[in-house]
């Protein structure tokens, strides 16, 4: 069931229904059923690995609790851990030719897997409780508005709010509902228009050279941005319908003036997650190497962002450079804070000049990301270079196309997503909206139920042509 | 620094580590103070304010301690109480 479904949202609304009629003490029972009934759309077989997964989790937890000796605990811990991890990498990576079956491979492993790694490391690390409620913790790893592509919440966060759900007010009702008409708004408004011209220049770049290629240089990252953060609007909003609050995942990343900024405002559940439990014990095991440890640790780290898409070299590729632009970047941070403290004219100029820097460093490690092989992404980013008589007449050459259509809808709308968020952002009583005046209050239900209805023709108008997320295929 | 080790030296040690790892003169502890707090205060800055801390201490953390801390009181408590037992 994809999340710009109608099926979904019918299925949503009965979900909503049931958590909000049932006693409190039942919701971890009737989230894991619902989660069950949605994994069962796509295939019921696929709850024997998963299911698998958070017996593993659930006793080893329970076991590491109980065990009086360190040397029982740590290999409690870092035995179900590998063979989590081990799992994930043996049936995800395997390929398509060689899998028996599909369901070996469920939906969301990737999300799941990483739930469950984290809980067993909080309860070896004495960060939580092991669990005795199965249920509850089946019902965390299966939450089925972020099985799909997260946010890959932590088990604690989780369970607390999963055991004393407040019940459904018609703010948050309202809260839940407006992200979610903002997640279809990004994906089917923005994200899968620009997305025409760019699913067929990477589709066949070889065939391109030029502005086609300059475009799927720099918009790329707007189109994954606005997929990628819709999809997980949808999530949010869904689970806040449900009763629980989840993480965030995107805090305006193309704003971020150095590379390791944007890494702390992009993709933030994961990459929180691995600064969790690879970048800090890493750095503890190596804090005494000096800078070979920083930068070891910090390649371990960008290859763990990197493969968990996938083992492919286009993914490694993408680490490989993400690991370098990070590692200057720390290991150059004192002689650039001694700088701007000398010269504090510099300053204003660096935040500009940073955040344009960045986001061609981010564009450039997405080409990578995104192309087929390696050797595509060499081609795009050795023949969108030009000269301006040229570019002027690729330009022409989109527009007499009519390409350009969808290009300009998906920009046009992405200019009012920043304009508006820019909006947002400087007036803080929107932040409190019950607090608001009525006509602002009423402003804002208006333009959410707009965004709402213009989301459901979409999706009826392009209900047989969808085009499937770019995260849910982790 | 002497086995008897209170909190208030701790304290003081720890403000003159803070002020050399986060460039700041000016900085002031607080018991309830996280990294949200301190501008800097990264993951990687982190493990250097540890190695200093270990340095200047002579003592050694380990990650699980580290997980744990959820502030500034947190990491006073951890470090007078690995002096008095060192």
């Amino acid at each position: 069931v994809s999340f710009t479904s109608v099926e979904y949202l019918f299925f949503l609304l009965v979900a909503i229904a049931v958590c909000s009629s049932i006693p409190r003490r039942l919701q971890p029972l009737s989230i894991l059923l619902l989660s069950c009934a949605f994994y069962a759309f796509w295939d019921v077989r696929a709850l024997i690995p998963l299911g698998g997964a958070v017996l593993l989790a659930y006793g080893s937890a329970l076991g590491i609790e109980k065990a009086g000796r360190e040397g029982v605990r740590k290999g409690l811990a870092f035995g179900s851990v590998t063979l989590l991890v081990a799992t994930l990498l043996l049936l995800k990576d395997l390929p398509k030719s060689s899998r028996p079956s599909d369901w070996l491979v469920p939906l969301g492993i990737s999300y799941y897997t990483f739930k469950l790694v984290s809980y067993v490391l909080d309860v070896f690390w004495g960060k939580q409780r092991a669990e005795r409620d199965l249920i509850a913790l089946a019902s965390y790893a299966l939450f089925f508005p972020q099985i799909v592509a997260g946010p890959i919440q932590r088990s604690a966060d989780y369970l607390i709010q999963v055991r004393t759900p407040e019940p459904l007010s018609r703010a948050r009702l309202m809260r839940g509902t407006g992200r979610l008409a903002l997640g279809l708004f990004k994906k089917l408004v923005i994200a899968d228009h620009i997305g025409i011209t760019l699913n067929a220049v990477y589709g066949q770049v070889h065939a391109y050279s030029g502005a086609p290629l300059l475009c799927a240089f720099y918009l790329f990252p707007i189109q994954l941005y606005a997929d990628f953060s819709g999809l997980t609007d949808i999530a949010i909003g869904s689970a806040l319908m449900l009763g629980i609050e989840s993480p965030e995942n995107f805090d305006h990343p193309f704003s971020a003036t150095n590379i390791s900024e944007y890494w702390r405002r992009w993709h933030m559940s994961l990459t929180t997650w691995t600064v969790d439990y690879v970048l800090t014990p890493l750095r503890m095991a190596t804090r005494n190497w000096n800078r070979i440890g920083l930068v070891f640790s910090i390649f371990a780290n960008m290859m763990t962002i990197a493969l968990w898409h996938g083992i492919a070299w286009t993914y490694f590729s993408f680490g490989l450079v993400h690991s370098a632009f990070v590692s200057v970047d720390a290991l150059t941070l004192k002689t650039r804070k001694t700088f701007f403290r000398a010269n504090p004219a510099w300053k204003a100029w660096a935040g500009w000049g940073g955040s344009i820097l960045t986001f061609h460093l981010v564009a450039f490690g997405m080409v990578f990301w995104r192309a087929k092989t390696v050797s595509d992404a060499f081609w795009i980013l050795r023949h969108m270079w030009v000269p301006l008589g040229a570019l002027t007449s690729d330009v022409a050459q989109l527009v007499l196309s009519g390409a350009w259509h969808s290009l300009v809808i998906g920009m046009a709308a992405y200019t009012l997503l920043e304009l508006a968020e820019k909006c947002r952002l400087k007036m803080p009583v929107i932040h409190d909206l019950q607090a608001s005046a009525r006509w602002l209050r009423w402003s804002v239900y208006a333009v959410s139920s707009l965004a709402l209805v213009v989301g459901l023709l979409l999706m009826f108008i392009h209900g047989s042509v969808r085009e499937p997320f770019l995260y849910e295929v982790f | 620094m002497t086995t008897q080790t209170n909190f208030e030296q701790v304290q003081t040690e720890l403000t003159g580590i803070f002020r050399e790892v986060f460039d700041d003169p000016q900085l002031a502890l607080r018991d309830d103070m996280t990294a949200a707090d301190v501008e800097g205060w990264d993951s990687l800055s982190q493990i250097t304010l540890i190695v200093s801390i270990e340095r200047s201490f002579h003592i050694k953390l380990t990650l699980g301690e580290i997980q744990r801390l959820n502030n500034v009181r947190a990491l006073i408590d951890l470090i007078h109480k690995k002096v008095q037992s060192r």
